[in-house]
């Protein structure tokens, strides 16, 4: 009982741990495309990327990535012949998305602090 | 510090009540106007009260322009005239209470005395106030100007007619100081038509309200039973046929003076409760359907009787028992009713958090092995948080109820009138605020558990999908490239509406999370709290630009 108790706290903050260190990176990754994929049997990106592979899917395209680490250093790949028509809208979303990542992340570590904050004073 | 804890503890509100309910007023930023002057800001908040009230009676046309009084001076002046009191300004302060009073429904005794009754060329306050409570009540459809003409003489004998008072043939327009009053009191009035009814459902016809006639049909709490005689109630036969007699029967009714009375005053204790907001004329239009629909879903008691239904449609008309009434109160609530709204408060609490517990189980699919045990542990993690949060907010419901029973019975019984009011309100602002926070509380957990923002618009299908890093993969399927930069600008609207929710949510919940590190023992204790929860949600939805919630104005159900 000790012991599976001890299990489950190393687990408790283990997984923790794991959400504060992921939160110090931040990547987008936008994919273009005929895309054929069921919603129900993916919920993170290993298993959408294996479906893609698996799919009899014939145009996937990577747009853009960006990595963004916390102290703001960051990369971004975009596709070499992009379409000035098409796809610079898309592009932009994926610069938006990144945007939009960002300011959740730093919406959570400020609800954190808050709530530090407010119960340590 | 609570401006309203220290008032208590310091006993200042025992020299001056009113500062007490005035605070309360201010903290909640309730309707009620709030003591003037520590700031600028709220002397304007004053100002513009009293220069909404000294319009309501016909006295001043101009908008407050400037700090403090300024633009409202003549109004006020011609008020204080009119009101036989003292043009001194220090006494603003008393002079606006006693116009609040003369505004507000609240069935007491007016304070102004009359030597004989009101009639064809009586002038003055009186007049004024006579017309506002026919003008609010759907009677009176003039300027309210003071000064009783052939309009304010037929709104007053078609009032009569309406709730069966006497017309005396030598001067059927007369109005004494009991008819002003029963003008002012929705109580007597809703037991009057309830009585002159007798029994027959007030009939609308259904020809509009399409989407109503949905609602009801399809949502349980919208036939909310009342527990109360058949008379008070339908009995719901659905073989009733839809024959000429039954139709010609339902004109009838719809057309009775009796039906027009009925629904006005309806739509006047929808107003007074800030359901609605619409002209009192009897006519019901998409408006008032939808303030009595959001009226009977917060006053489903979540049982009725097998059967039984307030609201019942049948062959083209919706037809609503005269019981519907009593919902509103035949009487001036006592203390009793401060318990009672306690316990619906926690009533209520129990049903959103059991509705939302309901809607939380779609179970994940995952296949990978690690990934998959890693994130059922997380879920289990996740879930145990929401189930202690949910406790938490119960129970923080609850005791917020409980010190406000205590409070009232220890401290502020013997201040009825403002003090049911305020508390009402300032109950009814809690539970909104409570209920706001466990919403962004769960949306938060949504988000931990799966964010996905979907645009599909024909062949084209965009979506974004986070993790709970925040990583993010856009999945853009493009069979129609013409398509494609209209559909990413809609989408990135979507996309930025969640991002918005979210970071609101995030702000309330750390708010109120740091806020409970104040937290002091005992039922005061945690109404004190959830007066700053409260205060503190509220200006987070007003940063965000949400629209605040509405509360009761004047009394509740």
């Amino acid at each position: 009982m000790a012991e599976a108790r001890t299990k489950a706290e190393n687990s408790f903050w283990t997984t923790i741990e794991k959400f504060f260190t992921d939160l110090t990176t931040l990547d987008v990754v936008t994919l273009t495309g005929k895309i054929n994929l069921t919603v129900a049997n993916v919920s993170n990106f290993e298993d959408i990327l294996e479906n893609l592979k698996t799919t009899a899917v014939s145009e996937v395209k990577v747009l853009a990535v960006s990595h963004h680490q916390i102290d703001s250093d960051a990369v971004m790949f975009v596709k070499g012949d992009l379409d000035q028509v098409n796809e610079k809208p898309l592009l932009a979303m994926h610069q938006e998305t990144v945007k939009a990542a960002q300011e959740m992340r730093n919406k959570v570590v400020e609800m954190v602090a808050n709530a530090i904050t407010g119960i340590i004073k | 510090m609570n401006s309203i804890i220290d008032a208590i503890r310091n006993e200042t509100f025992a020299i001056d009540p009113g500062l007490f309910f005035r605070s309360l007023s201010r903290e909640l930023k309730l309707s009620s106007p709030p003591y003037p002057g520590l700031n600028m800001a709220q002397g304007r908040e004053w100002a513009e009260e009293v220069g909404d009230g000294l319009r309501e009676l016909g006295y001043g046309p101009s908008p407050v322009s400037g700090p403090g009084l300024m633009g409202t001076r003549a109004p006020l002046s011609a008020f204080k005239k009119e009101a036989g009191l003292e043009q001194r300004e220090d006494l603003d302060l008393e002079v606006s209470d006693r116009l609040t009073d003369f505004l507000e429904f609240e069935g007491e005794a007016d304070d102004l005395e009359f030597s004989e009754p009101l009639g064809p060329e009586s002038r003055g306050l009186p007049v004024r106030i006579l017309q506002y409570r026919l003008k609010k009540l759907g009677f009176f459809h003039q300027e309210v100007d003071g000064i009783f003409d052939s309009h304010t003489l037929d709104a007053v004998m078609e009032f009569k007619r309406s709730f069966g008072l006497a017309l005396e043939p030598a001067a059927p327009g007369l109005v004494d100081q009991d008819l002003l009053a029963m003008l002012g009191n929705p109580f007597g009035l809703s037991r009057k038509i309830y009585e002159r009814l007798q029994g027959q459902p007030l009939v609308l016809n259904l020809a509009l309200p399409l989407a109503f006639m949905k609602t009801a049909l399809s949502r349980h709490h919208v036939k909310v039973g009342t527990g109360g005689t058949s008379k008070d109630q339908f009995v719901i036969d659905p073989l009733i046929p839809s024959t000429k007699e039954h139709v010609s029967k339902m004109k009838e009714l719809r057309e009775s003076p009796e039906n027009r009375v009925g629904l006005a005053l309806l739509q006047f204790r929808l107003w007074m409760l800030s359901f609605y907001d619409g002209p009192v004329d009897g006519i019901f239009g998409e408006k008032s359907l939808k303030a009595l629909r959001s009226f009977l879903c917060e006053h489903n008691s979540g049982e009725r009787d097998e059967g039984k239904f307030l609201v019942y449609i049948t062959g083209g008309y919706v037809l609503i028992a005269p019981g519907i009434f009593s919902l509103f109160g035949f009487d001036r609530p006592g203390p009793q009713e401060t318990q009672d709204y306690a316990d619906a408060v926690s009533t209520s609490l129990d049903g959103l958090l059991a509705k939302s517990e309901k809607g939380d189980a779609s179970p994940l699919l995952l296949k990978n092995g690690a990934l998959s045990a890693a994130w059922s542990k997380a879920r289990e993690l996740f879930r145990g948080l929401y189930r202690g949060a949910k406790s938490v907010v119960v129970f923080v419901g609850k005791s917020i109820a409980k010190g406000a029973i205590k409070l009232w019975h220890e401290t502020l019984c013997g201040f009825e009138r403002p003090g049911l009011h305020l508390m009402s309100q300032a109950l009814a602002r809690i539970k909104k605020a409570l209920a706001c926070f466990w919403q962004s509380l769960k949306r938060f957990y949504q988000f931990l558990r799966d964010l996905t923002v979907r645009t599909s618009r024909k062949n084209n299908v965009m979506d974004t999908r986070f993790q709970r890093d925040f990583d993010c993969l856009n999945l853009i399927s493009i069979e129609d490239p013409a398509q494609a930069a209209a559909d990413a600008k809609q989408h990135l609207r979507q996309l930025r509406l969640n991002v918005r929710d979210f970071a609101m949510a995030c702000d309330i919940v750390g708010a109120t999370i740091g806020l409970a590190g104040k937290l002091l023992s005992g039922p005061i204790g945690w109404l004190r709290l959830a007066l700053r929860v409260v205060s503190t949600i509220y200006q987070i939805l007003g940063k965000y630009g949400k629209k605040p919630f509405t509360t009761a104005g004047g009394e509740w159900a």
